[in-house]
């Protein structure tokens, strides 16, 4: 049997990851599809791993022009769902003439599979969605600072899912913060403009995502030892979005497609709670979807 | 200080909404989907001999060329969970030429598990068979269709009950040839695109 379970699923201690559970089925539904409805199937995606990735980065305009600072966290985003994106209209494949034009679901849509009938008695079936009401992305956190009041952030995680025909998953983000503070020392509120670019990667190639960031942000620290810090940022989001499947018709035929790109622009709010040694933050996101995000860091 | 006054309760209050989970509460939940996958059944004919009237009869058995089972195992789809297996397309191709040759009015008639092939199936199809071609899809025949699918029917309660149904299909392919008086000699192949739905048991992250 060329596969043993139909699923996988992994909840690591640290990392939490969003759809890496169906990668496999996501690979099947898919298969079923031609290049344009693969598409439609999946248009949802670029919004929801936009907003996710492009979320919970920077939670602080504060950054030292030089210190000591390391921390390590886990930073869960999710967004909730549009009911509008929930179905497409797919495009006939060659040799099949639908009767009329039917809703078919998306990837978070119903997980029934809606037949559709064609001309000549002919159905064609559409592949059931995951049934999603919203979409979460857990990745650890790495912050490095600083030197001339800047500061690195890096997120990483690299996974094997469960039985090896599923692939792996991999995300890997690198960026930064710098200081605007520094120049500008009147300022009432700490202030930093910050830059992240993200790769996410899905099973054997069959998504391929990259992601920019760039956003300033806003924070004032109120407290002493135990502090709280809301912040506020403005920013910028792109996203690129790739998937690459074989068609179950024909397993010679690797099908690629380009979703079309995505930016939109950024508003987070949000606060932060620090202890020593701890912090806690969560945050209001209104990006390509509305979200939230909570994270958890230990560190300086 | 007043600006301490507004933000401190405020920054609180929302670290506490969003931190308690009121806005996103990741959650594991098993899913019940339904997987679609499809397969293909391709008869190879070739045509010798007729002249003016071409007609040209054949059976095959589809457990010969639909491995269901294989294909379900591709899938991650559980026997018991198939829900159906319908015909989505019919299409032909001419993979041997003959130089000249068309083949005008023509139609295919199908009959299942042993019947004769009364059916329409291809309905009214003119060609040249003068060079190779790629698929071409047909006008198709509700009632020959309709035989298909039933059968498809037929071998979904196969594999769920173990009650064996007779998987033959026959066809008959029936057109006028010309140039008339000579022989017809080309080879073609038909078709068949099956749409599969099982469901599968998954978990999700939400």
């Amino acid at each position: 049997m060329k596969r043993t379970i139909p699923i996988v699923v992994l909840v690591g201690l640290a990392a939490i990851v969003l759809a890496a559970p169906a990668a496999a089925d996501l690979s099947s539904k898919l298969g079923a599809l031609s290049g344009d409805n693969a598409k439609g199937y999946l248009s949802p995606m670029p919004k929801a791993l936009s907003a996710t990735l492009n979320s919970s980065i920077f939670q602080s305009g504060k950054v030292p022009l030089k210190s000591v600072e390391l921390s390590l966290g886990i930073h869960v985003m999710g967004v909730n769902v549009k009911d509008e994106d929930r179905t497409f209209l797919p495009t006939d494949p060659a040799g099949f003439q639908s009767v009329t034009p039917t809703r078919v679901p998306t990837i978070i849509g119903d997980g029934t599979a809606v037949p559709v009938d064609g001309v000549g008695g002919t159905i064609l079936n559409y592949p059931g969605g995951f049934d999603i009401k919203s979409f979460v992305v857990a990745a650890p956190e790495l912050t490095v600072g600083s030197i001339f009041g800047t500061r690195a952030v890096v997120r990483w995680i690299s996974l094997t899912v469960g039985d090896s025909d599923f692939g792996k998953v991999d995300l890997f983000g690198i960026g930064g913060q710098h200081s605007i503070s520094q120049y500008l020392p009147k300022l009432p509120v700490d202030l930093a403009c910050g830059l992240f670019y993200q790769t996410f990667k899905l099973g054997d190639g069959i998504l391929d995502t990259k992601a920019l960031h760039f956003d300033v942000t806003a924070s004032r620290d109120f407290g002493a030892v135990v502090k709280i810090a809301p912040y506020v940022g403005l920013g910028y989001d792109t996203f690129k979005m790739d998937v690459a499947y074989t068609s179950t018709l024909d397993p010679a035929d690797r099908i690629a497609v380009s979703m079309d790109n995505q930016s939109n622009a950024h508003l987070t709010l949000g606060a932060q709670l620090r202890l020593p040694g701890v912090a806690l933050h969560g945050e209001f996101n209104a990006a390509a979807n509305t979200g939230a995000a909570v994270g958890l860091r230990f560190g300086r | 200080m007043r600006t301490n006054r507004f933000w401190i309760p405020a920054a609180s209050a929302l670290l506490a909404v969003v931190a308690s989970g009121c806005l996103v509460v990741p959650q594991i939940k098993d899913k019940v989907i339904d997987l679609v996958t499809g397969s293909e059944v391709i008869a190879p004919f070739t045509t010798f001999g007729s002249t003016d009237i071409f007609t040209q009869t054949a059976t095959v058995d589809l457990r010969d060329f639909l491995d269901i089972a294989g294909i379900l195992d591709n899938a991650g789809i559980d026997v018991s969970d198939v829900k159906s297996i319908t015909v989505s397309g019919v299409s032909y191709r001419i993979i041997r030429a003959e130089a000249g040759r068309t083949i005008t009015s023509g139609d295919v008639l199908v009959g299942v598990s042993g019947a004769a092939p009364t059916d329409t199936l291809i309905a009214d199809f003119s060609g040249s068979a003068a060079a190779v071609t790629d698929w071409i899809y047909p006008r198709l025949g509700v009632a020959g269709v309709t035989q298909l699918n039933d059968l498809l029917a037929g071998i979904v309660h196969e594999l769920k009950t173990g009650t064996p149904v007779d998987q033959r299909v026959s066809y008959t392919v029936h057109g006028v040839s010309t140039p008339v008086g000579v022989d017809t000699n080309f080879d073609y192949e038909i078709r068949l695109t099956v749409s599969i739905v099982g469901t599968v048991k998954t978990k999700w992250l939400e």
